[in-house]
């Protein structure tokens, strides 16, 4: 694929960057939501974030401690293997 | 000076021989500028995954956060969410893109961006204070556990630890730091798998019996407001993707696929590390009780649970955390004095060999001011100090290079703007917040948004878009093998 940037790759280029863009920000939207949803349940459902689930482990402490780890495994995973997979595509086309 | 703690002096020695030898090793690769910043840009996705977790894993998440787990709780866990989730946006927004780009240091980046001589001052002067800031609670965690645990006073430390980081990044430059890096990250992680293991060994390797034992430490509030938290939070996940000496090790990489594989690999690295972190700060609550230290809970725990030859080994990682993490911010530091103030600046005309004595002699300058700095700032929590560099990234570099990557329609007078007012806005909050005029702590829940606004506004207003950034944009995104 040639490395330099020709007037031509305009659309292309726009096209590439707003279908990556879209990708980036849904993801992006997705694990902030779920990262600063924490600070406010607790603040404004606390009984709820302090419900226990199983033996002494809250509801709080579950997310906190554990599934925005999980998440914060997952969508990096998901965005490197689609972004990877992009990629493929796109040499392909050229 | 006293020798309390023989096997954790050697340990310690041995940490420091194992890097003089890397550094010694390295020195061979280091001829030229692209070999002292980045490494020729030829370090794989694994390395660099490694050496950054190992520049990441400061003092501050290897002694912070647990002491702050044991003083307070749940709250001191924010930091380990802050601290992962940054990585996240960083590869979603940001690690392809400037690797891709592919220069030496983020003031590079916007001043290419917007050709902007102003721009690159100003973002030379954000990467100085945001590292100085950085560097100082390392030092200071390395001069708290020098002083407790093995009698040394606490300037000695600080002075021991500044010189030998400062000889191997004159010595090796971003290769040896690198390596080093790498080792650091294993020796980190595997002190803290090993302090935990052994913590719940006390508990019959039940999670849930050691939170039996501590009531009251494991909800919210003992610390930090609903405005604190959520701005504390804010400030860490934003700020991490706005750290100079993060985000130029991006430029290490051979390409921008390679990029985000190491993102992929410093979050399943990292995020392990904070995941136990919390565990030996709940762990040093309920087996040391009121007994331990806001720097020193995990180093203290692991005397408890394995007497002196464990606490030698926790506290010869605690120095390892501390030499990789000021190596990596020494590095930016260098780059934006040496790189872009005199050879960008002052002197685009110096030869390679003229460079490259300008970036040592200023990591020298660098190294003596940390330690000068680092022995004043004695008595601070570590987490909290780094925290506050946090803010600053979050307010300043985050939402310049976020907008500055993805929208055509920013001008050079929007991005002055925004990084100006995030600098001067989110110091000021944090400044008049210590002297007690107001009780944020965390600026970020403010500056961030109107640092965006203002960016935006400005832009739109100026209209000036630089006339290459359809090249600019094609160079950053397109999925070409660099």
């Amino acid at each position: 694929m040639k490395n330099e940037y020709n007037e031509d790759d305009n659309e292309r280029v726009k096209q590439l960057i707003s279908r990556n863009f879209k990708l980036s920000i849904s993801l992006g939207l997705i694990f902030l939501f779920i990262i600063l949803l924490l600070p406010i349940l607790n603040e404004f459902a606390s009984d709820f974030m302090l419900s226990i689930v199983y033996q002494n482990f809250s509801v709080t402490l579950i997310y906190t401690a554990l599934f925005i780890f999980i998440i914060g495994w997952i969508i990096p995973l998901y965005y490197t293997l689609e972004t990877d997979k992009r990629e493929r595509e796109y040499e392909e086309e050229s | 000076m006293t020798f309390d703690n023989p096997l954790a002096i050697i340990l310690v020695i041995l940490i420091v021989g194992i890097s003089v030898a890397v550094t010694i090793f390295s020195r061979r690769f280091t001829r030229t500028t692209a070999d002292f910043y980045v490494a020729g840009r030829g370090v794989s996705a694994v390395q660099n995954a490694m050496a950054l977790s190992g520049d990441y894993m400061s003092a501050a998440t290897f002694l912070g956060i647990a002491g702050l787990v044991w003083l307070y709780g749940y709250d001191g866990i924010w930091y380990s969410v802050g601290f992962f989730g940054g990585w996240v946006l960083l590869l979603l927004f940001l690690a392809s893109p400037i690797r891709r780009f592919g220069a030496y240091t983020i003031a590079d980046f916007v001043s290419g961006r917007f050709h902007s001589k102003k721009l690159r001052l100003v973002a030379m002067m954000g990467t100085i204070l945001i590292s100085v800031l950085y560097i100082i609670p390392q030092l200071v965690g390395v001069g708290d556990i020098l002083v407790i645990l093995l009698g040394w006073d606490y300037a000695t430390g600080v002075i021991i630890a500044g010189i030998l980081m400062t000889i191997y990044v004159v010595v090796g430059g971003m290769k040896a730091t690198t390596y080093n890096q790498i080792i650091q990250c294993v020796i980190l992680w595997t002190a803290m798998f090993v302090t935990v293991f052994l913590a719940l060994q006390q508990f019959g390797f039940s999670y849930n019996n050691l939170l039996t034992e501590v009531p009251g430490f494991t909800q919210p509030g003992n610390w930090l407001d609903f405005q604190n938290s959520f701005s504390l939070i804010l400030g860490l996940v934003l700020g991490t993707a706005g750290l100079p000496h993060v985000l130029i090790r991006y430029y290490t990489n051979p390409s921008g696929k390679s990029a985000r594989w190491t993102t992929v690999g410093t979050l399943l690295i990292i995020g392990t590390f904070y995941m136990m972190a919390p565990i030996a700060g709940f762990g040093s609550r309920a087996i040391l009780g009121d007994a331990g230290g806001q720097n020193t809970a995990l180093p203290l725990l692991a005397q408890v649970l394995g007497g002196e030859a464990f606490l030698g080994v926790v506290v010869a990682a605690a120095f390892a955390a501390v030499l990789s993490t000021v190596a990596g911010l020494l590095l930016a530091t260098t780059g934006a004095i040496a790189h872009d103030l005199y050879t960008s600046l002052l002197n685009p005309e110096a030869s390679e060999e003229k460079q490259l004595k300008v970036a040592k002699l200023s990591t020298v300058a660098v190294g003596i001011l940390a330690i000068i700095v680092g022995i004043l700032a004695q008595g601070f929590n570590v987490a909290f100090l780094v925290g506050l560099a946090f803010a600053i990234a979050a307010s300043s570099f985050f939402p310049v290079l976020l907008i500055g990557t993805w929208w055509r329609g920013v001008t050079e007078k929007g991005a002055l703007a925004g990084l100006l007012f995030g600098i001067i806005s989110s110091t000021s909050i944090i400044i008049t917040n210590i002297i007690g005029l107001h009780g944020l702590t965390s600026p970020a829940i403010l500056t961030v948004p109107l640092t965006f606004i203002i960016i935006f506004i400005v832009s739109k207003i100026d209209g000036k878009i630089p006339p290459d950034t359809d090249e600019f944009m094609y160079k950053v995104h397109m999925p070409i093998e660099d």
